[in-house]
């Protein structure tokens, strides 16, 4: 009940337009400097650092772009994503979307996250969910949210009392 | 000439296949189990250990999964849009005006679905198996619930079920194995909800251990029933009912080993079991019975290949009922918020039921009925990663600190219903679609109608009704089985009964016409219940058969 890499791929008419406007061809290297750089600062948009560490610093980017390198549709969806977000960068006079300030990202992040039945948006939610995936699987991820690991081996033996260690909303 | 080194052949290992296997086994009778799917280890491929358990869930192995199609399914309607599943992070999730495919869930491998089922114990309602005669529905069970409870019993003994000593609906004739476990914090909150609007929330029985028993360890609530329990102290039936076969020395399992056809004979006898192993060598075998244990898909697809000029429509289908009446799980799932921190990912997944709504004759207007369980670990917000992606929405900084006051707040009610029989759902051969062996795949076909329908709007009111009672009517995503197919308990495709022209097997799960062959899966239920988990009385059943079939052998009728 989530948008996965794998279900947004399933959106046939998505997949036409991204391969239609953004064809990537068997021979094109797209993990340069630039473009890392670009997929970083998006990973830390969705993900800052704050009590806890950013995406990059947990490398979410890495695992992505290794995803990337398996899975040649996913290319597809990450190459648009790093054009589309260069693109909006270039239309506020940066060179790049890292060369944006975290104001400015996020106000890209925030077109793309209300964008409707378009590329952007199914960008923006495929990456934010992989993101998380990636994000909070790692450990360093959960002080502060009253996780404190995988279910076993130790389960959950006061499973009858109020939790201790949360913040009540 | 085909080899002969059990008595009996057991083709599948899930609750019905593992009960019969332990039930003849126990009487000295050789006992060959065939699997088509693998064995898992609990300790090496279960994952609820390691950081990724999440996105892991139950672990696929090669040949885990059957495959199967499905035909078109049913346009959807204005009139049940509000049986739409949605969430507040994405809108409307399934797309387009007609149902989709989530899939049929369940597990091939020694121990079957049991190993990634939450361990629910049910009895049916007794009334429930007399669905036609008291309202007209389905078909009546060829006996009554007193017949069954002896055999109830020896299951609950078997698994270590632990319940509630109190059921007013369902006699018992001695007490559960096991206590019940206490309800969790979470639980405890739906439960004052349910007060509220007059409903009763109890202990569910369940196929996890509240003390040690049986040489396995009580459970630590780890609430990852789901993901297969590594400990061993779920009750599924490799760690029960085949660990008890395979004590007796009499019983054998091979897994990897699909059956490809069951050979029709002269004399109304099946003669011999086709297989292929892991390395995809072709085997052929014999024995005094075959027993089928596939489910209520595989069973009939099963018998429909393994027609000859002897069975010239298929196995055991002389009355052209192998398929049909496939009942599904008719569900409902709303997951709100609640202010206050439930730490709602502890505990078991499913400790405590309403049960108001069970009976037949129990929802207002409608024939069928229901239960309500809590459903957040079914759900599959247990951690961090499902709540970053599917609790808490938007980005940035502004979701790290809702996740911080948000994790362990949801709570969750899960709902199932009566599946009813209707000319629409049923199994067979898909023509276009075929396995590795060249074999027809099973082609499901499923039709909701509008009984269906409103028992499922009436399940997803009280769902909701019940959220709001308990504090958490901030409602963020909503899903059933109206938009898209999705089933873990299948039944009625082999049904039971007394009259040869309408049902496949007799009461005793024999082939009307085959005297050697028996069907001992959900396949043969005439009902589905009100929504009961299935496993206990595949279990029930399968052992009650099974005894049967020891009898006819010790009388040298087989």
């Amino acid at each position: 009940m989530f948008v996965s890499r794998r279900s947004f791929l399933k959106w046939p008419a998505v997949m036409w337009a991204l391969t239609r406007l953004f064809p990537v061809h068997a021979s094109e290297q797209v993990t340069s400097q630039v473009t890392d750089a670009t997929l970083g600062a998006w990973f830390d948009t969705l993900i800052p650092a704050d009590e806890t560490p950013s995406a990059t610093q947990l490398g979410v980017d890495r695992m992505m772009l290794a995803v990337e390198r398996r899975d040649p549709d996913y290319r597809i969806v990450l190459d648009f994503g790093r054009k589309w977000l260069d693109k909006q960068a270039r239309a506020q006079g940066a060179a790049d979307f890292a060369a944006l300030d975290a104001t400015d990202r996020g106000a890209i992040a925030a077109r793309a996250a209300a964008a409707g039945d378009s590329p952007e948006y199914y960008f923006f939610l495929s990456t934010r969910d992989e993101a998380f995936a990636f994000y909070y699987q790692q450990p360093e991820s959960w002080p502060g949210l009253g996780y404190g690991g995988p279910p076993q081996p130790l389960g959950y033996m006061d499973y009858m009392r109020k939790p201790t260690n949360t913040v009540d909303g | 000439m085909a080899e002969m080194s059990h008595d009996v052949i057991i083709i599948g290992s899930g609750a019905g296949g593992g009960a019969a296997a332990w039930a003849l086994s126990r009487r000295n009778i050789r006992v060959l189990v065939l699997e088509a799917g693998p064995a898992f280890d609990p300790l090496q491929d279960y994952r609820l250990q390691q950081n990724d358990w999440e996105l892991t869930g139950f672990p696929e192995k090669p040949g885990s999964k059957g495959r199967h199609s499905y035909a078109p399914l049913q346009k959807l309607e204005e009139r049940w849009q509000g049986l739409r599943s949605w969430s507040r992070n994405q809108g409307i999730t399934v797309e387009g005006d007609r149902r989709a495919v989530a899939g049929y869930e369940h597990v091939r491998g020694v121990g079957g679905s049991t190993l990634h089922f939450t361990g629910e114990a049910h009895r049916l309602h007794p009334a429930a198996m007399k669905m036609y005669s008291c309202f007209g529905v389905a078909a009546d069970w060829p006996f009554d619930y007193d017949e069954l409870e002896p055999y109830y019993c020896e299951a609950e003994r078997v698994i270590g079920v632990a319940g509630p000593a109190v059921d007013a609906v369902r006699r018992r004739s001695e007490p559960y194995p096991l206590p019940p476990h206490a309800q969790g914090y979470a639980s405890r909150r739906l439960g004052e909800g349910c007060r509220k609007l007059g409903l009763n929330w109890v202990a569910n029985p369940l196929a996890a251990l509240s003390e040690s028993y049986d040489g396995r360890p009580s459970c630590n609530y780890c609430s990852g029933c789901t993901s297969g329990c590594p400990r061993l102290d779920k009750g599924s039936v490799d760690v029960t009912f085949i660990r008890k076969a395979l004590a007796t020395g009499n019983c054998t399992v091979q897994s990897s080993c699909a059956v490809t056809r069951i050979e029709p004979g002269p004399d109304d006898r099946v003669t011999a079991v086709h297989y292929l192993d892991s390395q995809g060598s072709a085997h052929k075998i014999s024995a005094r019975a075959v027993v089928t244990a596939c489910g209520a898909v595989e069973t009939p697809r099963l018998l429909l290949l393994s027609e000859n000029n002897h069975a010239p429509d298929g196995l055991a289908n002389e009355s052209g009922q192998v398929g049909r009446h496939f009942m599904e799980t008719v569900s409902w799932t709303s997951n709100g918020l609640h202010p206050e921190s439930l730490g709602s990912h502890r505990g078991l997944p499913a400790d405590s039921i309403c049960w108001d709504y069970n009976a037949p004759d129990a929802i207002p207007g409608v024939t069928g009925g229901c239960r309500f369980t809590p459903s957040a670990a079914e759900s599959g917000l247990l951690g961090p990663v499902r709540y970053a992606q599917r609790v808490v929405p938007g980005w940035g900084r502004a979701h790290k600190a809702a996740m911080r006051k948000t994790f362990g707040h949801v709570l969750s009610v899960g709902a199932i219903g009566e599946s009813l029989p209707n000319p629409g759902s049923f199994i067979d051969l898909d023509p276009a679609a075929t396995d590795a062996a060249g074999l027809s795949l099973a082609r499901i076909h499923s039709r909701l109608t509008d009984t269906e329908l409103r028992r499922m709007e009436f399940m997803a009111g009280t769902a909701r009704d019940i959220l709001r009672a308990a504090g958490a009517g901030d409602i963020f995503e909503e899903y059933g089985s109206y938009d898209r197919f999705s089933s873990t308990h299948v039944f009625g495709t082999c049904r039971m009964g007394d009259d040869s022209d309408s049902s496949v097997v007799d009461g005793w799960c024999r082939s009307h016409r085959w005297r050697n062959l028996f069907i001992v899966d959900a396949s043969v239920f005439p009902s589905s219940g009100g929504g009961e988990s299935p496993s206990l009385t595949i279990e029930a059943l399968a052992i009650r058969a099974a005894d049967h079939l020891a009898q006819m052998m010790d009388r040298r009728e087989l």
